[in-house]
């Protein structure tokens, strides 16, 4: 799995258009990104990835892509 | 070792999503049904307490019954009517409980039932003692607004009391418990802006990710704890907390949906009473006959998990 995947991912989970999910995208830039829409986009990594990704510390704030790539980048689950 | 019966009350109002929606025009309650999955939810009067709604509860259960054999009653909630003294004293005097009783709260939300149950079995177990009570009774309602988006459309007022006896068929344990402290600000009480009832507060993604990490590991060493398989497990009682936590539950552990039991939504979650009522209902739909392996699994504020294997 590389970043743009993650990103595509949580445009699924956040049922936003893929381009509105950008690598600056983040709780401040999108609407749906609330706390009910960051549920849906850790229920989906963690479905996705094995059920790794609930486990990782600092994943309840993290808040953007950059944030969140950067979190599951350091523990070796993205590209 | 049996539970040899139980009893549940329900708040007398009743809320619905519907009227959630009136109250607060700009919510979709149509996203938070997809992900909540409760459609109703009761709520107590300004008359109901977590301690009359224990009354009646267990009133139901102890009709006709010899009270003087009753050697205790371990009473769990997190808004006691009574600090001083504890509120299952009060409990034992409604009761007419016999003066060889022994009572005392247990401060344990969503966890709470199954650390009741582990303290009443031990007590039967190391005291030599007959039967005892636990009553699990919670009004979550009177700290949450209407307007609260987070909590107000998954709390749910009610309570469950349970007669636990030391002789009969059936086995209760072993038990495993998981404690988060460093959760704690998660799921908390807060000091209200104007002076009113404290208000609860609820990070529900740090929640989540507690449940997440947390409930399936709990599970797997509860099973080798027991020298159990998943598959001889005939019913899963987990927490009610909501759909979206039950389905990520059941997606990880791999649960057969027909050994899931779910009830959050015409009841919502009712804290530490969860489970016992869905304990009761699941007996009520025939789902609890003689023989059956029950895993009932309580999650949340504390955080704090508590899990056991009931044998019936």
């Amino acid at each position: 799995m590389n970043a743009d995947d993650v990103k595509k991912m949580i445009a699924e989970a956040l049922e936003v258009d893929a381009f509105e999910v950008d690598d600056d995208a983040s709780t401040e830039t999108l609407e749906a990104w609330d706390s009910l829409g960051h549920i849906n986009v850790l229920i989906a990594l963690d479905g996705a990835l094995d059920g790794k990704v609930a486990g990782i510390e600092g994943m309840k704030k993290a808040y953007s892509v950059a944030t969140l790539v950067g979190l599951l980048r350091e523990h070796g689950l993205v590209d | 070792m049996r539970i040899a019966g139980i009893a549940y009350q329900l708040a007398s109002k009743v809320e619905s999503l519907a009227e959630l929606q009136t109250l607060n025009p700009d919510w979709r309650v149509d996203q938070l049904y997809e992900k909540v999955g409760i459609d109703k939810r009761y709520v107590s009067t300004p008359e109901e307490t977590p301690l009359s709604l224990g009354v009646q509860a267990a009133e139901k259960l102890l009709e006709g019954a010899d009270r003087s054999t009753i050697d205790g009653v371990v009473y769990v909630t997190q808004t006691p009517d009574s600090l001083i003294p504890t509120t299952a004293c009060l409990l034992h005097a409604r009761l007419g409980l016999p003066g060889h009783a022994f009572a005392f709260d247990v401060n344990q939300g969503c966890s709470g039932f199954v650390y009741g149950l582990s303290l009443a079995t031990s007590l039967l177990t190391g005291q030599g003692l007959t039967r005892c009570l636990v009553v699990c009774a919670e009004t979550y309602s009177k700290h949450i607004a209407v307007t609260d988006r987070t909590c107000r459309p998954i709390f749910s007022d009610g309570a469950a009391a349970v007669l636990v006896e030391r002789e009969g068929p059936g086995r209760i344990g072993p038990f495993v418990f998981v404690t988060d402290g460093t959760g704690a600000s998660s799921l908390t009480l807060r000091p209200a802006e104007a002076g009113g009832a404290p208000q609860l507060y609820m990070d529900g993604p740090g929640v989540l990710l507690f449940t997440m990490s947390r409930v399936p590991r709990a599970v797997k060493d509860l099973l080798e704890k027991a020298g159990v398989a998943l598959d001889d497990v005939d019913l899963f009682v987990f927490h009610q907390a909501s759909r979206v936590v039950l389905d990520n539950i059941k997606r990880t552990l791999k649960v057969d949906e027909a050994k899931l039991f779910r009830n959050y939504q015409e009841m919502g979650n009712t804290v530490s009473a969860t489970i016992p009522i869905a304990l009761r209902q699941a007996e009520e739909a025939g789902r609890l006959g003689p023989g059956r392996t029950v895993m009932l699994v309580g999650f949340g504020v504390g955080l704090s998990l508590a899990a056991c294997l009931v044998r019936t």
